[in-house]
């Protein structure tokens, strides 16, 4: 059965997509990981479970800066005179005296560093699991309520384009040379269909919520080893079986 | 029975990476057979992992020999020997050496590093500490004779003649040479665990590491944790519990983790999911081995393509005669390197355009954020290239700003290039300063205004030919000449100072009327150079400064000089 996609055009001006290590500099990932789109895609239909879906993500970007961004740090904790820049009001309910106790909580507040991507293009398809929602998130997207980011909250999506499109598995009749970078999911490629001298990542794509204390959850992350091909060095040969779209955009689904 | 025998490693963000470029330098410096570079990092068989304390250590100690406080000591017993015809050949040099020698060596004798350490070198017949403290510099009494002086140098030579035979024995030099190793750069990336932990500083500090890192690793490796609930958030390796030793945090690491209980805002619902699996750990414990240090200051190239370029440009040599003298000898050094590992790679393939490369550069001194980041540009490289030779030539050059305040011009134009600023504004401030103090310009400065030609060609083709710069320059030095036939040298420093002013407001008016009633004024013609001025702003102070320094240039009295 032929599948159908929601495919995107878009264009960032400077933004930051945080590895997960980078607490003191906001390193970023070339590209939006899985998890980054599927949480835009998610906050613009308004879903609150997870809905199965599918993500390529291929863009390239102008250069990389570093920028300054200001810190806050806090774990609701008494305010303390030297460690907290700011303090907060807080009222705590007390079980015994059945009232309301005021507290105040502390900040930190300083600064920091993010490295931020310029110029941004991206080409994204969704390839929702239940071929119903096509529609709908294809009109969530284009008339979304409130204003779509990808990255930080204040990293805006300017959308260019947006199309459903027929998707197609098919054996390529001859080598190709990528036009954009990409994700390039390894398990989608047997060894000697492809051939990429680029970085490999492990990136989110979604997760479960995993209990490890009472009333305790952190999320388990299933992750994606991808390439991240640059479209300088990678080729891909001929009969590799890939997705293309009816415009003949490669899909790089994961 | 061992579940795993090959580890493998992927690149990962620059930290890891670091750690894993100190691994495998590590790893390849005890000569490991097993281990293999592929594309995306390297693999080895776990039977590397043994002894792998000594190896961790004896890199350090070979790689920084010429840096660390202990080899310094080593290096004196050549100077000991024959003391006495040094004494009476070169007097006073020698008993400064001398005591240059014991100041030194009585504060590491007795220093806390060391004297944790001499309980651990059993059967030594020698008190270090004590010794150390019976250390005095050598001073003689008013009306001593030579036979006298001889007598108290010759005393304190056999001390320290002692004291140096025991510092030499394989055991001592094993252990107060990775105390030095600790102290110097290892606790300048991590601290406050394990051989750095305070309760911990009494302990071998070898059988410590072995403990707390590579025990662990095994440990790990030999377990069966196919039923592991949880993932290490840095390779995604299986964990069995999220506390030590199964698992670790990331708050040792310098300024890079963060703490969990008091700044938990970080992670998701505010609880914490960066915990890193023990061979992670390993490769975090590394990371010292991965930067190029040099006295509290270090350099990291995350060139991060492929596994083998990134080792390759960051593998600089300490030897003696690599000829790194200083902090900017070795980012000079590591900018060849990766310049060297890019022409390489040109010739293969000429499409290849430059990526992105991130230099990480660390500062002891600044505690709060000790490591500054900055991507390397295609333009960046390009200055790079073309003024490989003007760069190194100002390497030792300094402008001196007061008695204790030099503004280093090598380190001024990288940052300046760094930031992508032009370098006009180091220019004026330095021929500005120079100017003000001797009513001189030093003539090395027309590098700067080379170098910043050559950036404004690779920023937007705004630069100009270099031979005009020169001829700028000789028309300067023309200038000088006319005034003096003149007789009118006087009015020379007025000039320039008007010249310096009007380029640093970028005032062309002011420039050329300058200039202009200067020659009326000489009586000769306006040189066409000038007229480069009209083309822009940065034409206008290129053309500017260079004959600027023309005017004030010192080169052409000294021929005079010497003519007469």
């Amino acid at each position: 059965m032929n599948k159908k996609a929601i495919r995107i055009k878009a264009y960032q001006n400077m933004v930051n997509f945080k590895k997960p290590t980078s607490f003191q500099l906001k390193e970023t990932y070339p590209l939006p990981p899985y998890s980054t789109i599927i949480g835009m895609v998610h906050v613009a239909c308004g879903y609150s479970e997870y809905h199965e879906m599918q993500i390529s993500v291929q863009g390239d970007h102008h250069s990389k800066i570093n920028d300054l961004w200001t810190r806050y740090e806090f774990a609701c904790t008494s305010f303390e005179k030297g460690r907290h820049q700011l303090k907060v009001p807080y009222s705590k309910y007390d079980k015994k005296s059945n009232s309301y106790k005021e507290n105040e909580l502390g900040i930190t507040k300083g600064i920091s560093t993010a490295e931020l991507l310029v110029d941004l293009n991206l080409i994204i398809h969704i390839i929702p699991e239940s071929q119903e929602e096509i529609e709908y998130i294809y009109n969530k997207i284009k008339y979304p309520d409130t204003y779509l980011s990808l990255g930080r909250w204040e990293d805006l999506v300017q959308i260019n384009e947006i199309k459903i499109v027929n998707i197609e598995k098919k054996d390529l009749e001859e080598d190709f040379n990528l036009e954009h970078d990409a994700y390039i999911p390894v398990k989608n490629f047997e060894i000697g269909d492809i051939s990429t001298n680029s970085t490999k990542y492990k990136i989110n794509k979604d997760y479960k919520l995993q209990k490890i204390k009472k009333n305790v959850f952190i999320r388990k992350w299933n992750k994606i080893d991808v390439y991240h091909a640059s479209k300088i060095n990678t080729g891909i040969f001929e009969d590799s079986n890939i997705y293309l779209d009816e415009d003949n955009y490669f899909i790089f689904n994961a | 029975m061992l579940i795993i025998s090959t580890i493998r490693l992927e690149m990962n963000d620059w930290l890891y990476n670091a750690g894993l470029v100190g691994l495998y330098n590590i790893l390849n410096h005890s000569n490991a057979s097993s281990l293999k570079k592929n594309n995306n990092g390297f693999e080895f068989d776990i039977e590397e992992l043994d002894n792998f304390e000594e190896k961790y250590f004896e890199y350090f100690m070979d790689k920084y020999q010429y840096i660390l406080p202990y080899n310094k000591f080593e290096s004196l017993s050549n100077y000991l020997n024959n003391f006495e015809e040094k004494y009476f050949k070169e007097n006073s040099e020698f008993i400064g050496d001398i005591n240059d020698y014991i100041g030194l060596l009585k504060k590491k004798l007795t220093s806390n590093s060391y004297s944790n350490t001499y309980p651990l070198l059993k059967d030594l017949d020698i008190d270090f500490f004590e010794e150390g403290k019976k250390l005095k510099k050598i001073k003689f009494k008013k009306n001593d004779t030579d036979e006298e002086k001889l007598k108290v140098i010759k005393e304190t030579v056999e001390s320290l003649i002692l004291i140096n035979s025991k510092l030499k024995e394989k055991v001592v030099k094993k252990y107060l040479c990775s105390k030095d190793v600790i102290y110097n750069i290892i606790n300048n990336f991590w601290n406050n665990i394990s051989i750095l932990h305070k309760q911990n500083n009494k302990n071998d500090h070898f059988l410590q590491f072995k403990n707390d890192f590579v025990d662990t690793t095994l440990n790990y490796l030999k377990k069966d944790i196919s039923k592991a609930k949880y993932n290490c958030c840095v390779c995604d390796r299986k964990i069995t519990k999220l506390s030590k030793p199964e698992s670790f945090d990331l708050v040792w690491i310098n300024k890079i983790g963060v703490d969990q209980n008091r700044k938990s805002s970080h992670f998701w619902n505010f609880n914490n999911t960066s915990y890193i699996c023990p061979v992670c750990n390993l490769v975090y414990a590394c990371v010292p081995a991965g930067f190029n240090n040099y006295y509290g200051k270090g350099i990291y190239i995350n060139k991060n393509n492929n596994f083998k370029s990134l080792v390759e440009s960051n593998n600089i040599s300490f030897k003696k005669d690599e000829g790194i003298h200083s902090y900017f000898d070795l980012e000079n050094f590591t900018y060849r390197n990766i310049l060297n590992s890019l022409e390489s790679v040109e010739i293969n393939k000429k499409r290849l355009e430059l990526e992105n490369i991130q230099i990480i550069k660390f500062d002891k001194e600044n505690s709060l954020r000790p490591y500054t980041f900055n991507i390397l540009s295609k333009s960046m490289i390009n200055v790079l290239k073309k003024e490989k030779k003007r760069l190194e030539f100002i390497i030792n050059k300094y402008i001196k700003v007061s008695n204790d305040d030099y503004i280093s011009l090598y380190d001024a134009t990288i940052n300046n290039l760094y930031n992508n600023s032009l370098l006009f504004n180091l220019i004026n401030e330095s021929m500005n300063i120079q100017f003000r103090n001797d009513g001189i310009i030093k003539d090395f400065l027309i590098n700067l205004i080379y170098i910043n030609n050559t950036f404004l060609n690779t920023k937007g083709e705004r630069g100009m030919n270099e031979k005009l710069i020169t001829m700028a320059k000789f028309k300067g030095e023309e200038f000088k000449q006319y005034y003096k036939q003149k007789n009118s040298e006087n009015k020379i420093n007025g000039i320039t100072y008007k010249l310096l002013n009007s380029l640093k407001t970028k005032n062309k008016n002011l420039f050329l009327d300058t200039i202009i009633n200067s020659y009326m004024y000489l009586g000769k013609e306006i040189p066409s150079i000038i007229l480069e001025c009209n083309k822009n702003v940065e034409s206008l102070q290129t053309i500017g400064y260079a004959f600027i320094l023309g005017i004030q240039s010192t080169k052409k009295e000294n021929i005079d000089k010497g003519g007469n």
